[in-house]
């Protein structure tokens, strides 16, 4: 049966927490924290997410000075609708062997 | 002072084209309150480059490797049943990397014995070592035909493992 892309427990709990963020702009800080993933699993996924269309990102100023720019993340319309796919797939009844 | 330079390293890790992601960790890592978390993400960022890295240039490790591998196999045994077996590793191995799909793959594990054949035939002093006699038409029929195999390989697993064919 062919792999399904961005199907894994990492990547649908990061999609779930972008869709319960509802359209809002995302730091890696909140989001490694609210899906439990740690940063080196993380950030792969959110490249791989980007590379594929299903993210935005950009660059945010400082919010205290004397600290870097931060980046932030949301989903696009097409990661959106890929998102609640994967999560609606995620919540169908798996079938029964027996 | 170290955790600047451990930062510069873990830069130069990566890819040139994706270092903006080290350096969005390394602004999550500097607006963490404790500092005790930021070592976190500065494994996580090393972790993060390395994997950059290797898909970034893995894939021709790995494809080069293979090839040589296979050259190596061909020269000291001769045989075609472990040369076809080793076209049909390195078409699977390379196109489950699912990045650059089959016709790279069919390249390398079709194509490699081919040109080495080729080549070893140019030089006349190679010939007692890796190529008998000169290429006949079977030889070339049978050279010819391991291109389609590896084809036909990468293809049915890339279709197997759900890679878009390019």
């Amino acid at each position: 049966m062919p792999r399904r892309p961005h199907s894994s427990p990492q990547a649908i709990a990061l999609l779930s927490a972008f869709l319960d963020g509802d359209s809002q702009w995302r730091h890696g800080v909140s989001l490694a924290r609210e899906t439990g993933l740690k940063p080196g699993t993380l950030y792969p996924l959110l490249i791989r997410l980007d590379s594929a269309g299903y993210l935005e990102s950009r660059w945010q100023p400082p919010e205290k000075a004397g600290r870097p720019a931060r980046h932030a993340y949301r989903l696009t319309a097409l990661g959106r609708a890929f998102a609640l796919e994967r999560l609606a797939t995620r919540a169908k009844p798996g079938l029964r062997l027996a | 002072m170290i955790s600047a330079w451990l930062w510069r390293v873990i830069m130069a890790l990566a890819p040139a084209d994706k270092a903006q992601w080290i350096t969005a960790m390394r602004a999550e890592a500097a607006a963490l309150p404790q500092d005790s978390d930021s070592v976190i993400w500065l494994r996580g960022a090393t972790w993060a480059a390395l994997r950059l890295r290797w898909s970034d240039t893995g894939y021709a490790t790995e494809a080069a490797a293979l090839a040589a591998a296979m050259i190596a196999v061909d020269w000291l045994s001769g045989a075609a049943l472990p040369a076809i077996l080793f076209i049909a590793i390195t078409a699977l191995v390379i196109i489950s990397r699912c990045r650059h799909h089959v016709w790279p793959a069919t390249v390398v594990a079709g194509g490699t014995l081919p040109l080495a054949h080729y080549l070893a035939n140019l030089d006349r002093s190679l010939w007692p070592y890796y190529q008998f006699k000169p290429l006949d038409r079977s030889d070339w029929l049978i050279l010819a035909l391991l291109p389609l195999l590896a084809f036909a390989i990468a293809f049915a697993s890339s279709r197997l493992i759900g890679c878009r064919i390019k």
